[in-house]
């Protein structure tokens, strides 16, 4: 028999039981739109994950002083990057002449203390280039409230504070806050600073310990005129951390003095956040794993039911001489023809879902009643993209397509008095 | 008849002398005698001095010089400002229980409290607490003499200290105080645990206004390697009157 007639017949039969066929595409279109969401939600968290992690934990490649290492935990301010001879610029005209670098941004990080009426609150300052940061990190669209700092403000310097903490303490833009740390010359760094911005990353550590300040007040508090403790490196590709952190390092050796070193970020806190996305990794692939199979058993018991309950009319279209291979192919493609549609409208509608929470967001937060002390943000944005659509609907074709073969096969091979009277 | 009142009084004054005498001896050597002895040495009703502090850091960094003035009155109230062009403007000023702290750049003091006091002065082995006391020791530790030893070629008898207040940094001190002038010439500084904390060594003395006055002293931090800091007093003025409007938060904010 030829295939454009059973193609038609195909259609015919669809046509002709509208709500069995729509049973069947709308259990498929239902899988499909889960598989969608979920892979779309799943990416968007481990996303999340690693933003968080990039921008203000590991860079790419971090370049430090090789003695910081050792006393990472205390975070010594003189232990920093003071270039060859004047200041740290010298380590970052050598760093981007080296290929794969896209961004060098100069940060320190640092502890301070905020005494509230003698109670001390103890907060994680960065001192930053917001301008060189912004493509990484942009700080100024993490602004709920007043605006970003300027790099140099007369008098009084300027400082955005987590909008956490800015709660904690009763304070908003404008007003006055004064801090307490240890300066590189182990001495006192005592200085009020403005809040010129309250910022709002959604990750309560960030939004309730972290503060920001431009390095030329850093320059003051710190006496870190020249220095900086880290410059955070960022990759055309960061899976090129390793080789590039190599080159980097080989760099340094040719310097005569050699006090700094290339880290990758997989090679951090003893391969710690490495360790971290290579369990995420598993963890979102184990979850993805189970919905893919609670929905290709909706899909395979859908096609199969509908097979099964039809076995008196493959009896009678074997019996009027339609040869096994041709039911297959009957079966085969009407089971195509339903999915595509079934999968097309579950990708639509994933798809649709996704791409406006990927605008919008979701909040972890008030779903889980807030409290939580989360390490990403508390807005997850999902990844709205077309190799997902297009993953969706690929899998709810194949899924259906496929396991029609199983009971279409077995059916084929039945006799037709044996198929007519129902029995298998 | 003369004659025999004057033996009598020969007697009676010989034998007041050697009770008087044998008293004094009695006193210098018990141990609550001796502490007090050193406590008088480095008690002091007023101070002024320039301060120098050369912080050592083991072999990782260079030594830090801090360099200050500084004006107390008892152990109520003390103010340092720093000089050295790092610290230049940094401020303290201790009032009683509390102690209030200033930087170049804030408008404001700040007071610090709690565990803060107990944690490095600016870079140095000296704590807050340590850097602003000036309490009697007496006041403080119930004194066990424990023997005697030299330090260089002076003798010093050991002091053994426990603590007699509940609040207080270093439960246990171990000193060596100088026979002749009763200078705490050694202090080690031991935690609850027994564990040595610090170790203070006394490596100049002046006599200023009839005090033995220690002016030049090494602190060495026991927990870390090759940490110490020489502390040196310059210029010192004892007990005399100090203008009191200069332990005031508005002179601290000025």
């Amino acid at each position: 028999m030829k295939s454009g007639y059973i193609y038609r017949m195909a259609f015919r039969n669809i046509s002709r039981n509208k709500k069995r066929t729509a049973l069947s595409a709308f259990a498929i279109a239902m899988a499909v739109m889960i598989v969608c969401f979920m892979k779309s939600y799943t990416t968007g968290l481990f996303n999340n994950v690693k933003n968080n992690v990039f921008s203000f934990e590991t860079a790419h490649v971090k370049v430090i002083n090789k003695d910081y290492l050792k006393e990472e935990k205390l975070m010594p301010l003189d232990l920093n990057i003071y270039g060859y001879e004047n200041n740290y610029n010298e380590v970052i005209d050598l760093l981007k002449k080296i290929e794969g670098i896209k961004y060098v941004l100069p940060r320190t990080k640092f502890g301070a203390i905020l005494n509230l009426n003698g109670k001390m609150k103890n907060l994680v300052g960065f001192a930053l280039d917001q301008k060189l940061e912004y493509p990484v990190n942009p700080l100024k669209d993490k602004i709920i409230a007043g605006r970003m700092f300027n790099e140099y403000s007369p008098g009084v310097q300027e400082i955005v504070i987590g909008e956490i903490l800015a709660r904690e303490i009763g304070v908003k833009s404008g007003d006055k806050i004064t801090l307490m740390t240890k300066t590189a010359e182990d001495g006192l760094g005592h200085m009020t600073f403005k809040i010129s911005g309250i910022s709002s990353y959604g990750i309560s550590e960030f939004d309730k310990t972290y503060f920001y300040i431009p390095l030329s007040a850093a320059a003051k508090f710190l006496k870190m005129e020249n220095e900086v403790i880290e410059l955070a490196v960022y990759l055309d590709n960061m899976h090129r951390s390793i080789p590039v952190s190599k080159k980097i390092n080989e760099q340094f050796y040719t310097q005569q003095a050699n006090p700094y070193i290339a880290y990758p970020w997989e090679y951090q806190k003893d391969g710690q956040y490495y360790k971290m996305f290579v369990t995420l990794t598993k963890t979102y692939d184990i979850i993805f794993i189970g919905i893919i199979f609670l929905a290709c058993l909706v899909i395979i018991n859908t096609t199969m039911m509908v097979i099964y309950e039809r076995m008196k009319e493959i009896g009678t279209i074997a019996a009027l001489g339609m040869r096994g291979t041709a039911i297959i192919k009957l079966f085969f493609y009407e089971s195509v023809i339903i999915s595509a549609m079934g999968s097309f409208t579950g990708t639509v509608i994933g798809g649709a879902i996704s791409l406006y929470l990927s605008i919008t967001g979701i909040n972890i937060a008030k779903l889980t009643g807030g409290g939580m002390n989360l390490q990403f943000s508390e807005i997850v944005y999902p990844r709205f993209g077309l190799d997902i659509l297009l993953y969706s609907f690929i899998f709810g074709v194949l899924i259906s397509s496929v396991c029609v073969f199983i009971p279409a096969t077995k059916a084929a091979k039945i006799e037709p008095a044996e198929a007519m009277r129902g029995i298998l | 008849m003369k004659k025999q009142i004057t033996a009598l009084m020969k007697t009676l004054t010989a034998t007041l002398m050697a009770t008087f005498l044998i008293s004094a001896q009695a006193l210098a050597i018990t141990p609550e005698g001796i502490l007090s002895k050193a406590d008088d040495n480095s008690i002091y009703q007023s101070i002024k001095y320039i301060g120098t502090m050369t912080i050592n850091k083991g072999t990782r960094k260079k030594p830090r010089i801090k360099t200050f003035n500084a004006i107390a009155r008892g152990n109520d109230k003390a103010y340092i400002e720093f000089t050295n062009p790092g610290d230049r403007g940094t401020k303290y000023l201790k009032l009683g229980d509390e102690l209030w702290v200033k930087g170049a750049y804030a408008e404001r003091a700040d007071k610090i409290s709690g565990h803060k006091l107990r944690e490095s002065m600016m870079g140095s082995d000296y704590s807050y607490e340590d850097s602003m006391d000036n309490e009697k020791l007496i006041d403080k530790y119930n004194p066990a003499l424990t023997g005697s030893e030299n330090i260089g070629n002076k003798e010093c008898y050991i002091l053994e200290l426990n603590a007699k207040v509940k609040k207080i940094t270093y439960s246990r001190l171990i000193m060596w105080v100088d026979k002749e002038q009763f200078v705490p010439l050694k202090i080690q500084y031991f935690a609850l645990s027994g564990m040595l904390l610090k170790e203070m060594v006394v490596q100049e003395v002046k006599t200023i206004k009839g005090k033995y006055f220690p002016v030049k002293v090494k602190m060495e931090d026991k927990q870390r390697e090759g940490s110490y800091t020489l502390f040196e007093m310059e210029s010192v003025v004892l007990d005399e009157p100090v203008n009191e409007s200069v332990f005031s938060k508005k002179n601290l904010e000025k």
